[in-house]
């Protein structure tokens, strides 16, 4: 599943707990009934996927459709899908919270400069990283070579927001605790931790839910998981039956992952007693720094030496393919780059209303639609497919593998992250704004062209940007939703990889990287320059 | 002349009633103060006036023109008014002079709705420069930064500037100074009220602040559970308010039973001259009376008073306000039953000048000078 962005999507999810209306919000108005009409619209069109679930379940019958969920096949497929994710989210929680402590909060060397390489893997695909291991070293497979290349994949999702949060904690906490006679070991356990606690289990969750919604890698490291079984029963034996019940237990398990990640979440929120975070002072290494060097070295080598170093490797020495390319390299970065901007101006308009009624009429019905929509976080990219092309088939014919319906697949697959972006862009510009726009005279139409498209303009690109990244690297949903006889980036590096002609792949791989990387590091400029230009915090009690 | 009328307006969100009849009159070239206590409604009642929310009935009538009647509403940008919010919400995305220059540049825009009545005549006549503008509020040389380059004084004096940029007939400040340490606090205050007498500007100012109304208002309307409960001059509000409730609120309040006898009224601190607020009838008998604490004075050794014991002294530089509780059960005049004479927390209150050190429990004697305010003992408010 492509992902790059989506580490962000927790640090700016929506605040649980508003405190009734602030300066962003209205003054009980009239209700907003055209955002609701759209904003509903919006989560009924994101609703889709699960409707497909429950009607496929009905069609064929829920005792057939219990039957095939309660086969010992399948409860082979699930255990293997849920030890991976449980081992996979421990070792990323342990190496993106050590990572981050290290270059957050020590003073090693060359903090910035790693600060930087350890978060570039996130802007390689999964199954280029699968890629790159299997191509060398054929004996990375099966479960301990997806743990290994599902780590090395995954654990910027937490170094992300684990990084941050210590970034924005206050450090007079942990003074605090050394005042009161706590060692250094009980007061990172303690305290330090403890201010993580809430962007690690975030990360923790983006990391489940990658895995269960990852298709290409475990296909190419011959890892059999739900997803990969999914795939097969429904784009190789044609059994839908089989792989709607299969993706029933799938959205189960990640709602789950979802609904824990609330539970845990209502059970201790971060209080802060000042907003302005003064710089704490580092810890010092001392001769730990070393063998710290030492271990980001390995990590960086592993995370991101190895993928590159195999896609040069493959670039320098392209051998020979049998197989015959159904598209040029240009072609496919054409494809691949007018798809990926349907996508980014489709879910960017899609999340605008669902944005707009939550900040600005923060009351629990907006704040529980809002929250509705982001259930389809827990609907992996292959289910959102299969849902769209079995309604194309069913009621819209003239869309099946069409370039509108694929665009659409990436727009609700892709809504959650631009809804974050555009929330985070709708609060900029608080209603007090128009306000007194209004006062000094001027008319609605050009208090919007002048104060609020200037305001949100640059998250609304932010997250155009954001859902264009993430299409450019996603295969599973392009893989069946793409029309006939077209190829993506994604799509074509997968036909070559996939018939081992690795040396035809990759340079399809080099070139989605090199669309991925290079926006993703200016998109993190953006979000880091953001508070700078913060109006007064909308969340703000004041 | 008055700018601004509003008769009987109320305004409800759902269920939740705001606005319960609001009557206020806002003559040319003043300042008033609409006090009152988070929740009252008084930043509701600014809303309506600018025309961000619209009134369920009663109306609002800017200058000559009703703006809000229940039937016709006239929109922000057609009223002629200027409005200073309560963080500035300056806009982020430009620099001080564009803030300033914002309702500014072709005062065309300013023209007239189709429905719209001509509403306030300040907004006529070309605008100011914006330059001057950012003199007049002490900005010089500061028009090319951003807000977030600014303080937080600084930026509400922009906020002002570009309120004032656009020449209104009123302008609105919604609790401008409250998010400002108390240092700045005054000094801006003090700068806004003089550009504001400078140029006339007739002004409604609301804060929560009953210092900062009587300092800085010409008439102060106090606003309780979305009414004006009583409106007039800080003086007259200070000497005179309409009950206990209202005492307590604008300042410190010593609110004793105490009984009329002739042209003298006898209180627990000895007989003193009273007085009662306008409009009203001469008291009988017993009454409730008002003695602030500065008409208070703190003696030693023997003589008249009422005698107490000192429960806390706390030095203020200029004053040192001493809290004292009556040695013995003081029972009100005229009441044997056992009222107490001392309304609210039974202790007095007393400011005295300059530094007063004084043991807890010292024993000492209480003695008033001056006149007291006295009401009906029935006032709301005199119930302990």
């Amino acid at each position: 599943m492509a992902r790059t962005g989506t580490v962000s999507a927790d640090g700016w999810a929506p605040t649980p707990d508003g405190d009734g209306p602030g300066p962003g919000a209205t003054r009980g108005r009239h209700r907003p009934w055209v955002l609701w009409g759209l904003s509903v619209a919006v989560a009924a069109l994101l609703a889709v996927p699960l409707v497909y679930l429950v009607a496929e379940a009905a069609s064929s019958g829920w005792s057939v459709t219990a039957r095939l969920v309660f086969r010992s096949f399948t409860f082979e497929l699930v255990w293997n899908t849920v030890r991976l994710s449980v081992a996979v989210t421990a070792c990323c929680a342990v190496i993106g919270t050590a990572t981050a402590w290290l270059i957050e909060r020590t003073d090693l060397p060359a903090r910035r400069l790693w600060a930087v390489l350890v978060v570039v893997p996130v802007a390689i695909p999964d199954f280029v990283v699968g890629f790159g291991w299997v191509s060398v070293a054929p004996a990375v497979h099966g479960f301990p070579g997806a743990l290994l290349v599902m780590t090395l994949a995954l654990y910027p999702l937490v170094y992300l927001p684990v990084a941050a949060a210590f970034r924005g904690a206050d450090p007079g906490q942990e003074e605090v605790a050394r005042s009161l006679g706590l060692g250094r070991m009980a007061t990172f356990r303690r305290v330090t931790l403890d201010q993580a606690r809430t962007a690690l289990l975030g990360g923790c969750v983006l990391v489940s839910l990658a895995l269960l919604a990852e298709y290409g890698a475990f296909e190419i490291l011959r890892y059999q998981t739900l997803t990969t079984e999914i795939f097969f029963e429904s784009q190789r034996s044609y059994d839908i039956p089989v792989a709607s019940s299969l993706s029933l237990i799938l959205v189960v398990l990640s709602l789950v992952v979802l609904g824990g990640d609330a539970a845990a979440r209502n059970r201790g929120r971060i209080t802060r007693s000042t907003r302005s975070a003064r710089a704490g002072t580092l810890h010092r290494l001392g001769r730990i720094a070393i063998p710290a060097t030492l271990g980001l070295v390995v990590l960086v080598v592993l995370a991101l030496g190895v993928p590159m170093g195999v896609i040069a490797y493959w670039l320098a020495d392209p051998g020979t393919t049998t197989l015959p390319a159904t598209t040029t390299l240009i072609g496919a970065a054409l494809t691949t780059a007018g798809y990926a901007a349907g996508a980014g101006v489709l879910a960017t308009i899609l999340a605008l209303p669902v944005a707009l009624l939550a900040v600005r009429h923060p009351r629990r019905s907006t704040r529980a639609l809002e929250r509705s929509t982001f259930i389809v976080q827990a609907v992996p990219g292959l289910v959102i497919a299969l849902a769209l092309v079995y309604f194309s088939v069913r009621a819209l014919r003239p869309f099946y593998e069409s370039t509108p319906l694929l665009i659409l697949g990436y727009g609700i697959m892709f809504f959650p992250l631009a809804l974050v972006a555009v929330r985070t862009s709708v609060a900029q510009a608080p209603l007090a704004f128009e306000e007194v726009a209004r006062s000094l005279g001027r008319r609605p139409p050009a208090v919007w062209w002048r104060i609020v498209l200037p305001l949100i303009g640059p998250g609304l690109a932010a997250a155009f940007s954001l859902v264009f990244l993430s299409t450019v690297t996603e295969l599973t949903l392009t893989l069946v939703m793409i029309p006939t006889g077209v190829q993506t980036l994604a799509t074509q590096f997968w036909a070559f990889s996939t018939n081992l002609s690795y040396g035809a792949a990759a340079p399809y791989a080099a070139v989605m990287i090199g669309i991925a990387v290079v926006p993703s590091s200016v998109l993190g400029r953006w979000f880091d320059r953001l508070p700078a230009r913060r109006a007064p915090d909308p969340r703000d009690p004041s | 002349m008055t700018v601004l009328r509003v008769t009987g307006l109320w305004k409800s969100f759902g269920s939740q009633s705001v606005l319960t009849g609001v009557d206020l009159e806002v003559p040319q070239g003043s300042l008033t103060a609409v006090l009152g206590p988070s929740g009252s409604g008084k930043t509701t009642l600014l809303r309506v006036v600018a025309g961000f929310e619209r009134g369920d009935r009663g109306s609002v009538t800017l200058g000559s023109g009703v703006v809000d009647d229940g039937h016709h509403y006239v929109p922000p940008e057609h009223r002629g008014i200027g409005y200073v919010p309560q963080e500035g919400s300056l806009f982020p995305h430009l620099t001080v002079r564009a803030n300033v220059a914002f309702g500014v540049r072709g005062s065309r825009r300013r023209r007239r709705g189709p429905h719209a009545p001509a509403t306030l005549s300040g907004g006529e006549g070309p605008a100011l420069p914006v330059d001057d503008l950012i003199e007049m509020v002490g900005l010089t040389g500061l028009g090319g930064r951003y807000p977030h380059q600014l303080s937080g004084g600084q930026q509400q004096r922009v906020a002002l500037a570009r309120a004032l940029a656009v020449r209104p007939g009123l302008v609105l400040l919604d609790e401008p100074f409250s998010s400002l340490d108390t240092g700045l606090r005054s000094s801006v205050r003090a700068d806004v009220q003089a550009v504001l007498r400078s140029r006339g500007t007739t002004a409604v100012l609301v804060t929560h602040d009953q210092d900062e109304a009587l300092s800085v208002a010409d008439q102060v309307a106090v606003v309780h559970a979305g009414r004006i409960d009583q409106c007039g001059t800080p003086q007259e509000l200070y000497d005179h308010p309409s009950d206990p409730t209202l005492a307590r609120f604008l300042g410190d309040a010593n609110v004793v039973a105490a009984t009329i006898q002739g042209d003298r009224v006898a209180t627990p601190f000895g007989p003193l001259p009273w007085r009662v607020g306008p409009g009203m009838r001469a008291p009988q008998g017993a009454v409730t009376a008002l003695v602030r604490p500065e008409q208070l004075r703190v003696e030693t050794g023997d003589g008249p008073g009422m005698r107490a014991r000192v429960v806390r002294c706390e030095f203020h530089g200029h004053d040192t306000v001493v809290t004292v509780e009556p040695i013995a059960p003081l029972p009100a005049p005229g009441t044997p039953d056992g009222g107490e004479a001392i309304v609210g927390s039974g202790s007095v209150t007393v400011r005295s000048e300059g530094n007063l050190v004084l043991p807890d429990r010292t024993p000492v004697r209480i003695t008033a000078t001056g006149s007291v305010l006295t009401w009906p003992s029935a006032v709301r408010g005199a119930a302990r």
